[in-house]
């Protein structure tokens, strides 16, 4: 068995087989005690500890498979493709334990609830749920380290990264690049899925807990909408000036000055493993403009550090950047 | 898109702007629907004169190869397609007149003359 295999195979068992089965567990012995639940189970307690939302003892089965899959599920659909086309990073490697956590959380705390419920003649009288809490988050916390340790180490491959050095001016002539860096399709819809998600969350939160809890998730889903609005398209520019970086929307700009530039090439970038997601991306060594996977022109400073905007035909616009950086060395 | 100009040129720096764009479009670099970088913005990073942009992109609207609109600015044209498609030919005639020792002025020069034929 290569480690190629085992890296799929494992993140294969921590990400979907753990939280199948101990959804399923949790739904099976929860429907065995399904005679002795109250008519009106409670599903969701006050601060202090009191029941203050009841529903029926199905409403706890679905909350067990919604609160057990979902994450896993978006998790595995985001990261499986890029695993199996041999992308490692260590981000996967967290991720595959994050669902396995995630999952048994869910499955525990619901399964615990409901335990604490069997043979109460009505939900109003169910026990504080705070040991129950504190015992889903410990068995969370202990299997998702195990699926962490399982796991093998993921070392991402260095990116096929060119330093340019083809130049396209001669002597005195003048070039400026302009073109739209814009968010692929796939991004799109995982920004869409989010916002979607969110505002079902903020209308079932309305629903059960009042308007003022509705009102914080609402604002949230607003924020996150006009955050992620001006990560759509970019519009990169370089010139004499160096390269300039502004969102459709005028704001946010990035920009790295010609004196700021060591050197300049073109490199390949996998979202997930390389910046840990999408967006303007800060990591340790560098930011990147992260739309998308793939091509994408890369800046080296001369603090050492990276600047990356993924983009289409990031050759020329690196050969044109550094074309500049050359006069400016020469001068 | 690449735009580039030489000061030093005899072509008037209007002329130079409106080939480069032209040029663009024939390599694919702005295909139909792109919009134009804004005139301002591209006489910023040439450090030209805006009119002399403007100039440039008017050029390319009365070659029907933009389309100027208030409020959405220069939009390249289906007919920029037709350059995309000229060019692929235009590189294999220019290969072709290479091997023959033909260099791109004379051919050039050829072009102009059987143009005039007709």
């Amino acid at each position: 068995m290569n480690t190629h295999d085992a890296v799929v195979r494992r993140f294969l068992v921590v990400a979907v087989a753990i939280p199948v089965v101990v959804v399923a567990v949790s739904v099976a012995l929860q429907l065995t005690w399904w005679g002795e639940l109250p008519d009106q189970v409670a599903t969701h307690w006050n601060a202090a500890g009191e029941p203050d939302a009841f529903g029926s003892a199905s409403t706890m089965l679905i909350s067990t498979v919604v609160l057990g899959l979902l994450m896993p599920a978006a998790t595995v659909a985001v990261t499986l493709p890029s695993l199996r086309r041999g992308v490692r990073g260590i981000i996967f490697r967290f991720l595959g334990a994050f669902s396995a956590w995630m999952a048994v959380f869910g499955a525990v705390l619901s399964l615990l609830l409901t335990e604490q419920q069997r043979g109460i003649a009505d939900g109003a009288h169910a026990p504080n749920p705070g040991v129950a809490i504190l015992a889903a988050l410990g068995a969370g916390l202990i299997v998702g380290l195990c699926a962490w340790l399982y796991q093998p180490h993921q070392e991402g491959a260095a990116p096929h990264t060119f330093t340019a050095t083809d130049t396209v001016l001669s002597g005195e002539q003048r070039g400026a690049w302009v073109s739209t860096a814009a968010m692929s399709k796939n991004f799109k819809l995982v920004l869409l899925a989010n916002a979607l998600a969110l505002a079902a969350v903020a209308v079932l939160v309305w629903v059960t807990s009042g308007m003022a809890t509705g009102l914080i998730i609402v604002g949230a889903m607003v924020l996150l909408i006009v955050v992620t609005s001006a990560m759509v398209a970019f519009t990169v520019r370089i010139d004499a000036r160096g390269v300039s970086v502004v969102s459709a929307v005028g704001f946010p700009r990035l920009h790295v000055p010609l004196s700021e530039i060591e050197s300049v090439g073109t490199t390949t970038v996998n979202s997930l493993a390389d910046f840990g997601g999408f967006g303007i991306r800060m990591v340790p060594g560098g930011t990147g403009v992260v739309l998308r996977n793939g091509e994408a022109l890369q800046v080296v400073r001369t603090t050492g550090r990276r600047f990356v905007v993924t983009m289409d035909n990031a050759e020329t616009a690196a050969a044109l950047l550094n074309t500049y950086v050359q006069r400016a060395a020469h001068a | 898109m690449l735009i580039t100009i030489d000061p030093t040129s005899e072509a008037s720096l209007f002329d130079q702007i409106a080939a480069s764009v032209r040029m663009n479009m024939a390599t694919g670099l702005a295909r139909p629907g792109a919009r134009l970088p804004s005139a301002r913005d591209v006489a910023a990073s040439l450090d030209v004169n805006l009119h002399t942009v403007l100039r440039a992109y008017q050029i390319l609207r009365d070659e029907g190869l933009v389309d100027m609109r208030r409020g959405r600015g220069a939009v390249v044209t289906d007919a920029a397609a037709h350059l995309h498609e000229l060019h692929s030919e235009l590189k294999a005639l220019v290969a072709k007149a290479q091997v023959m020792g033909l260099g791109p002025d004379a051919l050039a020069s050829l072009v102009r003359d059987v143009a005039a034929e007709d």
